[in-house]
């Protein structure tokens, strides 16, 4: 979890009163439906004429999961969450929510809540109309309706705001809005299209931890897209990574990070991103070595195995960049090309002898260096291997 | 503007100087002279045809003329009203131009919404069939439009009047684009939210798009107000004649009682004087638009 | 985002299963009520005229039609009485549309100056464009009539011979009315396009030393060009159309010389009972319309590529 931002150099009053969300405010909105349920894709194909958005998706976020769906855009994840929601149907496959098949339901009728990148406030309506437009669809009663606006702009910290129009809130403030009106209703799960990537970088980690506290705090199932791999890190319980309509890997942070599916997975989780080397496996010294450009990677036990029952003279390393480090004594030449200071820490990419950079991480205390200095790297942390032809993950080891 | 007339003085008077002093009230009085002239010429016909009203039939054809009532008499107002007919065309021209506005309005925006909101086979061949009506003039049809009003039944009543105009291709076209301009989320929002195509169209759409429902609406009520061919063709008897046509009558049948004539005249000119004056904006719009047809 | 967008683009063709079949239903019923209208009295009267122009008619009611062919087209088209009513309209377009563009024009320079009271004086110019073209008749046919009129008598022609009524001036009266009528509506417009003239560039102007009458003429009116443009064709479609004021004035005479186009389609299909030649001056109209409406979209599609 990324710690709150200390002190802000703008005044914003949308985060000035920072308090989280009540579960008892949330607890109290009387309304018979909305337990959390689950959603599941299974098969699903969809295609526009020749294009192919997704192919044979299935997935499934559990009851009152937070389950993130990453990718780069255009990879199909915002297709899969509006096939969910019942504003695009499947050319083949199955939508569940809660167990039930709701394919032939019509999108009112799923009981699922979305909340889109723009928002979507209706520009006419006062913050007040706004969340409550869903139940006024429902035909909830009148006196109902108001206190449950009450209840979940005060949970919100909207109460002040209700007279306004969207068109004069702050970003944030209509981010909450729109999470308000998904929230009056108590769907069966929130539908969340990169919710977050409008606000600025201060808010947008604010925002983040509210919502990952609403989930906590409240029984609900969240479906939540973005193609920002921090937030997918930072906030989903699993991970689910796609890439041209295909699912890579469905698994935690931690097993997303540290046993990656496949180089795509790899390489898109991580900042700065793994480092993937091809080069041939080479017998030298008395011990199995992967030569890279400029040097060579040293296999532990389990890699040399794995190498070797399959046979493999061509392989693919990943080192993530915590996995390299500077030593005069190193195995692989090469030429300092950029140094990133992050505060408590530098990223610097380093230019192998045939041109291809690679990432190492370093603490801030070690010593700056100047651009265009011949360093040498070894590989001390977790080397994966991966399958020269298909790029899926064979074996993880440790050197 | 008056700031930047003071900006420009010094440039002025460097080249000017002298004769600076003399010549701005000239120039100014010169300028109100050409304005109220303009404007005498622009506002003389229908100046004259009020006072006209206002004066006993008698005097109107004096010489040298009565430009001003001195003794204004309203009776002729009544007698248009009543005796005349005027209240009945009246009556006439706001159920059908009232009537062509709202079913041009409806269907306008119903199929600009499917146009813009639904997915269907065929959509851009049906939105390129409905702008082609723009190009097809009223007069190409008339002969055809005649016999099928007769063949219906329909000749001499209101829905020879309105129903030949319930559709608007320019109407399709401005909702369109107007409607194009909307976010696509909203929809998506509105439906998640529980509203059918019917609310939200009534609940989202249109309030977000009053101004060009507005000029539009303008835009119809005028045209359709101002008809003349059509109505001549397909009325016979004062109790469906238009406001247009029953001017003609007006003109043709008393000429002896001409304050009866400008009182008509003016009495149907005047809900376009009104409308227009309330609604100046829209109307701007309306017209840039609508001008499109021609 | 991008394949979001892509993928609805295309969405139109994919059509599968059926909750798709019953959103499509309700599309079609959206469009229905505007497509039975256009169908019944905009595109089938269209091809039924083009057919009946294909037939003459019979010298007396109740007798069959005969079928020509193309010879009825050929012959009222090629036919005197035809070309001078084609020639009439365009003098009427020639005599109506430029003088009130620059009439237009003008007034909208005169009341885009910044004086006291201007805003009556904009009142006043927009005002005739809540005449209709029987509003500005009726006034006219009475200020015109040689007993009565007071135009009449201040032309010096009381007691004489109507200018309704006289040969040579029935066309420039009814173009003048016509003028008169249409000058609320061109002030309007050109109003518009002035107000939307940068001050800033005639201020330039000024300081760069250029007289009025140049600011006016390099600034002015290049700017002003596209409205100019814009209302010459609607102008001529509208003179084109123009029934109303030939009715109530002067029904085409006197001795046909301000029988337009139109008047003659009128008077031949509802007075003459003569519908093929009227089916016939139909589709002259209707082609002559056309090719003006094509120069406008071809015109309001530029201007829309160049303002966004």
């Amino acid at each position: 979890m990324t710690s709150p931002p200390g002190n802000s150099t703008e005044i914003d009053p949308s985060r000035a009163d920072f308090t989280p969300v009540t579960d008892k405010a949330l607890a109290a909105l009387p309304l018979e439906r909305g337990a959390a349920s689950s959603v599941a894709l299974e098969g699903i194909t969809k295609s526009y004429g020749p294009v192919t958005a997704i192919r044979d998706l299935t997935l499934e976020a559990r009851a009152g999961e937070f389950l993130v769906l990453l990718g780069p855009s255009g990879c199909g994840k915002t297709t899969a969450l509006r096939l969910v929601a019942g504003l695009e149907d499947p050319t083949s496959g199955t939508v569940r929510i809660g167990g039930r098949v709701v394919n032939d339901v019509d999108a009112k009728d799923r009981d699922v809540a979305m909340v889109f990148q723009s928002y979507a406030l209706y520009p006419h309506l006062s913050v007040g109309r706004n969340i409550e437009f869903p139940l006024r669809a429902r035909q909830v009663p009148a006196s109902q309706r108001r206190q449950l606006v009450a209840t979940v702009a005060e949970s919100l910290r909207l109460e002040q705001l209700l007279d306004r129009k969207p068109a004069q809130l702050s970003g944030g403030q209509r981010q909450r809005v729109a999470l308000a009106r998904a929230i009056v209703r108590r769907p069966r799960a929130f539908l969340m299209d990169e919710p977050l990537s409008n606000l600025d970088a201060q808010l947008r980690v604010q925002m983040r931890a509210e919502l990952v506290e609403l989930h906590t705090r409240v029984d609900i199932t969240i479906l939540y897209v973005t193609h920002d791999q921090v937030e997918a890190m930072t906030m989903g319980q699993r991970i689910a990574i796609l890439n041209e309509g295909v699912l890579q890997q469905l698994d935690t942070p931690e097993a997303v990070y540290g046993r990656p599916a496949n180089a795509f997975v790899a390489g898109f989780v991580g900042s700065p991103p793994m480092n993937i080397l091809r080069g041939r496996a080479v017998a030298e010294d008395d011990a199995l070595w992967v030569a890279v450009p400029g040097g060579r990677v040293g296999l532990s036990p389990p890699l040399v195995r794995a190498v070797e029952d399959r046979a493999l003279r061509e392989v693919v390393v990943g080192l993530r960049p915590e996995a390299l480090s500077l030593d005069p004594n190193g195995t692989i030449a090469a030429a300092v090309s950029l140094v990133e200071l992050v505060g408590h820490e530098q990223h610097v990419a380093l230019r192998l002898p045939g041109g291809q950079l690679v990432w190492i991480r370093m603490g801030s205390e070690a010593p700056r260096m100047r651009t265009g200095q011949d360093v040498r790297i070894a590989a001390t942390g977790t080397v994966h291997l991966f399958d020269p032809q298909t790029g899926n993950l064979i074996e993880v080891g440790n050197e | 503007m008056r700031a930047e007339h003071r900006n420009a003085r010094p440039y002025e008077e460097r080249h000017v100087k002298g004769t600076f002093a003399l010549r701005r009230p000239v120039r100014r009085i010169a300028r109100y002279a050409l304005l109220v002239g303009m404007a005498v010429v622009v506002a003389f016909p229908i100046y004259i045809t009020v006072v006209n009203a206002l004066l006993p039939s008698a005097q109107i054809g004096a010489r040298p003329p009565i430009l001003f009532p001195t003794h204004p008499q309203w009776g002729s107002f009544r007698a248009a009203f009543s005796e005349a007919h005027l209240g009945i065309y009246l009556r006439n021209s706001a159920i059908v131009t009232i009537g062509i506005t709202a079913a041009q309005l409806i269907t306008s925006v119903l199929a600009a919404y499917a146009f813009v909101f639904l997915r269907f086979p065929a959509r851009r061949v049906i939105f390129m069939v409905c702008i082609a009506t723009l190009m097809v003039p009223l007069e190409a049809t008339i002969l055809p439009n005649y016999r099928t009003i007769e063949m219906l039944g329909w000749y001499n009543t209101f829905p020879a009047l309105i129903v030949p105009f319930v559709g608007s291709g320019i109407g399709i076209f401005l909702f369109r684009q107007a409607f194009l301009g909307l976010p696509r989320d909203l929809r998506d929002a509105a439906t998640l939210d529980g509203y059918g195509h019917l609310r939200f169209l009534t609940r989202v759409v249109l309030p977000l798009n009053r101004p060009v429902t507005a000029a539009f609406g303008i835009y119809a009520f005028l045209t359709a107000w101002n008809q003349y061919l059509w109505p001549l063709l397909v009325t016979q008897t004062n109790s469906v004649r238009t406001v247009q046509i029953g001017l003609r009558q007006l003109s043709i049948s008393n000429f002896n009682q001409l304050d009866v004539v400008f009182a008509g005249t003016v009495l149907g000119a005047l809900p376009i004087f009104v409308l227009l004056f309330v609604f100046q904006r829209q109307l701007v719009r309306g017209l840039t638009a609508g001008a499109l047809k021609g | 985002m991008g394949a979001r967008h892509r993928a609805r683009g295309a969405h139109a063709r994919q059509r599968p299963q059926s909750r798709p079949l019953r959103k499509a239903g309700a599309a079609y019923l959206f469009v229905l009520p505007a497509l039975v209208a256009f169908g019944v009295f905009v595109f089938y009267p269209l091809v039924k005229t083009a057919y009946l122009g294909f037939f003459t008619s019979p010298p007396a009611p109740n007798l069959p039609s005969h079928y020509v062919g193309l010879t009825q087209y050929r012959a009222v088209l090629s036919s005197s009485d035809f070309l001078d009513s084609l020639w009439r309209t365009v003098q009427f377009v020639l005599y109506t549309v430029p003088a009130g563009i620059v009439l237009g024009i003008g007034l909208a320079m005169l009341a885009n100056q910044r004086l006291a009271g201007i805003r009556i004086f904009r009142t006043i110019y927009s005002s005739t464009v809540a005449t209709s073209a029987a509003v500005a008749a009726v006034i006219f046919f009475t200020l015109l009539n040689p007993q009565v009129g007071l135009l009449s008598y201040w032309l010096g022609r009381k007691g004489g011979s109507g200018v309704l009524q006289s040969s040579s001036l029935a066309l420039p009266a009814v173009s003048v009315v016509t003028i008169w009528q249409n000058i609320g509506f061109t002030f309007i417009l050109m109003s518009a396009a002035l107000q939307s003239v940068p001050d800033d560039l005639l201020e330039a102007a000024r300081v760069d030393g250029a007289s009025s009458w140049l600011r006016f003429r390099s600034v002015t009116i290049p700017l002003l060009s596209p409205m100019i443009f814009f209302t010459t064709i609607v102008g001529v479609i509208g003179g084109f159309q123009s029934f109303g004021q030939i009715d109530i004035l002067t029904q085409g005479g006197p001795n046909n010389h301000t029988l337009l186009l139109i008047y003659d389609l009128y008077q031949q299909a509802f007075k003459y009972d003569n519908t093929g030649y009227a089916a016939v001056l139909s589709v002259a109209l209707f082609g002559i319309l056309l090719l003006l409406t094509f120069m406008q979209f071809w015109f309001f599609q530029r201007r829309v590529f160049y303002a966004r």
